[in-house]
């Protein structure tokens, strides 16, 4: 098993507080970037919570450590602050999933690196 | 000395349910003789992404809602659990990152079977009463475990509840806490063991009755108070019959305990149990309701608060999801196979 905790501990700001970056004329980066189009600056942003799904799909083949979740449905999310975001979505009827569905963001393990690894946490999606 | 008590609270119940009869039907058992015997319906069941820290990390957020403060004015977070999800790696590390605490926070997970809850409640109000910190969140949560077939399956669910103590704008202060505990052989699991072993009968009197029975006396007397004088009592709850018999012995009346007699539907939640009870009550709560609450955790201890509620109640009550809501709204039922997956009873090839 590999070791990925250096990446996973990079990514917490984003993956457990949503923190993104937003530029003087309004523009939502997530996650926040070293440098922005037309050299604009930004300060710290947290996402809204709460937000609509612009489109989905459901996977039904999906990587060897979602296995005991596949299928599993995935929405590109419209968050109510118009940042856009790529999620699971769950706790939801595949059957009833459709577009402009609302939705907020919920805390969980986003994946287990086997028996033996770390534990990742981050956002996913359930029904508003 | 200033007031402490609550300023903030918040629940998380997972949407999944599993009923008595689908466990039973796998077991050749007697659903009615069970639910007759533990006053038992069905149970929640965590989602095969949720753990002891998703849901600590929920539950701590509508409290930090509730509280109208931020992560970063926390000074304390203590997690109460006996499913923390790492044996070695805290669980208060993740829930303080989320929620913006760290680093400036202390951190530590409780464990004392169903009693670990309280247990970083109580230290919580010690810390802020002592005026170490501003601001202490105390978390009860579970996603507990019963060995398959046994009497524990039908019970073990999940949950958590989480309070912020504080000195500002509190919505309930704590007036007495009392703790009475004993060296008690009635439940327990060893290191690598997946499943716990318990004492029967013995869980009973001996353990459950004895503590919360000795704890709730202990706390009447050292506050000089009687049942008359409460609105509400809520007990630690593995099944639905003993909080009830509990209550009975001490002279309380049924229609004190109903609102927070979650179990019948929830579950025993464990070190969730009596905390979630307990926010059950704080949801529909009145300014000048008295609130008695006993836990109970195996091996065995109980702790016991008195609690007034306070005006300020009101204005939060309908900012974050209500417990009952969560309890009747939104459930999805799974059959025992779809449960045994999610629990992670089915062994399967890794890659």
């Amino acid at each position: 098993m590999k070791i990925r905790s250096p990446r996973y501990a990079r990514e917490i700001p984003q993956r457990y507080r949503y923190e993104a970056a937003k530029t003087k004329s309004g523009k939502i980066f997530f996650p926040p970037r070293l440098v922005y189009p037309g050299g604009e600056t930004a300060t710290k942003h947290i996402l809204a919570q709460t937000g609509k799904v612009l489109t989905w799909t459901i996977q039904s083949t999906g990587p060897a450590e979602y296995a005991d979740m596949t299928p599993y449905a995935m929405a590109i999310v419209e968050l109510d602050d118009g940042a856009r975001i790529t999620s699971m979505l769950v706790d939801v009827e595949h059957s009833t999933v459709k577009t402009g569905m609302r939705v907020r963001i919920e805390f969980r393990k986003i994946r287990s690196e086997g028996h033996e690894g770390l534990l990742c946490y981050g956002y996913k999606v359930v029904p508003e | 000395m200033a007031d402490v008590g609550i300023v903030g609270y918040g629940s998380y119940i997972p949407r999944y349910r599993i009923k008595l009869e689908s466990i039973a039907a796998v077991w050749g058992a007697d659903a009615e003789n069970y639910k007759r015997g533990l006053q038992l319906y069905e149970k929640s069941v965590p989602g095969h992404d949720q753990d002891t820290i998703t849901m600590s990390v929920e539950a701590a957020r509508r409290a930090i809602k509730r509280a109208g403060i931020t992560g970063s004015q926390i000074g304390a977070a203590y997690v109460g659990s006996e499913s923390h999800p790492y044996a070695v790696k805290p669980t208060g590390t993740v829930v303080a990152e989320a929620l913006g605490a760290t680093p400036e926070c202390h951190t530590a997970d409780f464990e004392f079977a169903c009693k670990a809850g309280t247990e970083a409640m109580y230290v919580c109000y010690s810390q802020v009463k002592a005026g170490v910190i501003e601001y202490g969140l105390g978390v009860g949560a579970d996603t507990s475990q019963g060995a398959p077939g046994d009497a524990l399956e039908y019970s073990a669910s999940a949950g958590a509840a989480a309070f912020i103590f504080g000195t500002k704008n509190i919505l309930a202060t704590v007036d007495h806490t009392y703790a009475y505990m004993t060296d008690t052989p009635d439940f327990w699991r060893r290191e690598h063991q997946y499943y716990p072993q318990h004492g029967g009968r013995y869980t009973g009197d001996p353990a459950y009755f004895k503590h919360t029975l000795g704890a709730a006396n202990g706390i009447l007397e050292k506050s000089g108070m009687k049942p008359e004088d409460f609105d509400y009592a809520v007990f630690h709850q593995p099944n639905g019959k003993f909080p009830m018999e509990a209550a009975k012995r001490l002279g309380f009346p049924r229609e004190k305990c109903m609102t927070g007699w979650l179990t019948p539907w929830l579950g025993n939640t464990y070190s969730g149990a009596s905390p979630i009870g307990l926010t059950a009550i704080l949801d529909v709560a009145k300014p000048g309701d008295r609130i008695l609450m006993v836990s109970f955790g195996s091996g065995a201890g109980s702790d016991a608060f008195i609690y007034t509620v306070k005006e300020p109640i009101l204005k939060v009550q309908g900012i974050a999801p209500k417990t009952r809501v969560q309890l009747d709204e939104n459930k999805f039922y799974l059959d025992y196979g779809r449960y045994a997956k999610f629990r992670g009873k089915i062994i399967r090839n890794e890659g």
